[in-house]
């Protein structure tokens, strides 16, 4: 059937900011759901090459929504937001998801020779839980900012927004406690690990640990838009 | 006899077509996602209801401006040949811009296209032309999308500052209200140099418009009071224990109580857009009748006296009745079913900024008809849908649009001048008419 388009039509786009941002963190939920198992994999010395695969396929879409989101912003239009904000934001959103996947392929790079003490398993496991925490919250967080919008920065919803971005906060506090901990892990072993081991493990928990860092600066420029 | 058939036919064509072409546009604001379907119908009802109001009370007031205050036609009044091929090549080019809208990405307004085709047709003549006038009536078209743009911001920050931004929104049907009022006062203070029956009429309008908002405003109290207790509740327990999915369910609920207030608005807009459109388009057509009859004395070998047929004004009622009821058809026949292929899900125009595209809208060309001009219905909406974007009612917008569209008025304002003066020349050539 021909589609018929209004005046109307002509004026809003039929993609809004809003829902392509929406769209875009969809995937880092969807990438945030395999960096447990790449974990276990990990702990497991298991290679698993159809993970990164998926992880890799979840980041091509990622990419795909931001150039669609980029060129939407190219096109000659009034915004309710900065322009230069909305590019910062998804390029922070995107570098999660490249984040997300890196870790994906760190960990596949190099098997561990050595066996982790219960405690630090446990530590890592905390780790990956509370980063999954923050994205589950920080999409929460996104998938309400179309309704704050539609229903005009209502004073209450914003006030509850707000609460979500303190959680965050939390969390990201959380995060770095507990990637300071497992650093320590790691350098204390220095005389029983080889060093290769000891940076790699390092180099995953500072990959996780950013990726708060990162949803809470995503968060802070959230809380601009709402302002 | 014939050449009024013909020319009685066109402009029907011309009214059917305009119902098809705007009437999408017109309810589109009024209908949501979730109600496409049943609310459909209705609206459409409602539209025509509004349609054949407004040609017949205000509908004579344009109809009279096209007549008389463009071009000084009276020379050809005495030559009927010359006159109905002048008619007939303003009426062509009219169906002829309409039919060809359907295939371009911007709507071709019939009121630019018949003020050019009667200029061009000033100019071939050589006639008196009404430049004072003309210039006016070019301003107006420019100031009404504007005036719906202000009008649209102006409603919607109202509404986003009474009730979106207060922790208790149960005094915003109050404060709103009040604003309406101060709102209708100032429109009864513009229309004080009309003349009686026009201010009659826009002040009738305007009332009504203010007696349903009261009336359902009172109907809802109920509800607006449980939901401002309910948020009262969310305000004084303790925040954490509140969802947001929680508060934005009681916004939503004030949001809808908009929904029937649109539904009142969609006849007025139509009104509007009724006296406007309808007036436009029978103009020409009435006049021609109205001199025919005077030329000739009679038609079908009666008594002209005997049916009241005297007056141009008689002409331009019973016209504004046809043409009305062709217009309705053509939002019944062909507007419903282009209306049905709009991708409607992708629009996000809630209940709240449909009704200030209604209101703002509704005003701006209600109070500019009465004044005799002639303005554009879906290009006033386009406005007041500007205006919304413009206070932050929309993410994105194309806010170039107005100027885009501006441009192409001043396009088929020009063309329409240029195609009749040439269509007439090569009518006058072809049946061996001159001036003299």
């Amino acid at each position: 059937m021909r589609k018929y388009s209004t005046i109307f039509q002509r004026i809003l786009p039929e993609k809004t900011i809003i829902s392509l941002i929406e769209q875009h963190a969809s995937y880092l939920i969807e990438a945030s759901k395999y960096i447990k198992k790449a974990l276990n994999n990990y702990l497991d010395r298991i290679d698993d090459d159809d993970l990164i695969e998926s992880l890799s396929s979840i980041e091509r879409k990622a990419d795909g929504i931001k150039n669609e989101f980029r060129d939407l912003l190219r096109k000659a239009l009034k915004l309710s937001f900065e322009r230069e904000d909305l590019l910062e934001f998804i390029h922070i959103q995107d570098n999660v998801i490249d984040s997300l996947e890196d870790f994906g392929k760190l960990i596949s790079l190099n098997l561990l020779e050595i066996s982790i003490t219960e405690d630090i398993k446990t530590l890592l496991f905390e780790l990956v839980d509370e980063v999954i925490k923050s994205i589950d919250e920080y999409y929460i967080l996104i998938s309400n900012l179309e309704k704050t919008f539609y229903l005009s920065y209502s004073k209450k919803i914003i006030e509850k927004q707000i609460e979500i971005i303190n959680n965050l906060s939390d969390i990201e506090h959380k995060i770095d406690l507990i990637s300071l901990k497992l650093g320590k892990w790691a350098f204390s072993r220095k005389n029983e690990l080889n060093a290769i081991d000891i940076i790699h493990f390092n180099n995953l928990v500072i990959i996780l640990s950013k990726i708060p860092n990162m949803i809470a600066r995503l968060a802070d420029k959230i809380l601009d838009f709402l302002k | 006899m014939q050449i009024i058939a013909l020319i009685i036919l066109i402009t029907l064509l011309i009214c059917f077509f305009i119902g098809a072409n705007d009437s999408p546009v017109i309810v589109q604001p009024s209908i949501q996602n979730n109600d496409k379907t049943d609310k459909l119908n209705s609206n459409f009802w409602l539209m025509i209801i509004g349609e054949i109001l407004g040609a017949i009370f205000l509908g004579s007031i344009v109809a009279n401006t096209i007549i008389n205050r463009i071009v000084d036609l009276t020379p050809l009044y005495n030559n009927i040949d010359l006159l109905f091929i002048s008619i007939i090549s303003i009426l062509i080019v009219v169906f002829v811009f309409l039919l060809a809208s359907q295939f371009i990405p911007f709507p071709i307004s019939t009121s630019h296209t018949m003020i050019g085709g009667i200029i061009g047709i000033g100019y071939l003549f050589k006639f008196k032309l009404f430049y004072p006038a003309i210039l006016k009536i070019a301003l107006i078209w420019i100031l009404t999308p504007i005036l719906g743009l202000v009008a649209g911001f102006l409603f919607y920050q109202s509404i986003k500052f009474f009730i979106f931004k207060k922790k208790n929104p149960q005094s915003f049907p109050f404060l709103f209200l009040f604003f309406l009022i101060v709102i209708f006062f100032f429109c009864l203070k513009i229309i004080n140099k009309l003349d009686f029956s026009s201010r009659i009429v826009i002040t009738l309008t305007l009332f009504s418009i203010i007696i349903l908002m009261v009336y359902l405003f009172i109907k809802n109290g109920k509800r607006i009071k449980n939901s401002s207790d309910r948020f009262k509740q969310l305000y004084y327990q303790d925040s954490k224990q509140v969802s947001i999915e929680g508060i934005i369910e009681e916004y939503e609920g004030i949001e809808n109580l908009f929904k029937p207030m649109q539904k009142i608005l969609l006849p007025f807009i139509s009104f509007a857009h009724g006296a406007n459109d309808t007036g436009n388009a029978i103009s020409l057509a009435s006049l021609f009748i109205y001199i025919y009859i005077l030329n000739r004395g009679k038609i079908f070998n009666l008594n002209l006296k005997d049916y009241q047929i005297q007056t141009l004004e008689t002409c331009i009622a019973i016209l504004l009745l046809a043409g009305s009821i062709a217009l309705s058809s053509g939002i019944m026949l062909l507007g419903r079913k282009r209306f049905s292929k709009i991708k409607i899900e992708n629009l996000k125009i809630s209940p709240i900024r449909g009704f200030c595209i209604y209101l703002a809208s509704s005003l701006v060309i209600i109070l500019t008809s009465g004044f005799g001009y002639r303005v554009s219905t879906v290009y006033t909406l386009a406005g007041s849908l500007l205006g919304i974007g413009y206070s932050k009612g929309f993410e994105i917008f194309n806010s170039k649009l107005l100027i885009q569209l501006t441009i192409s008025w001043l396009f088929t304002f020009l063309l329409s001048i240029v195609s009749t003066y040439f269509l007439c020349k090569m009518f006058m050539m072809l049946f061996n008419l001159n001036i003299n």
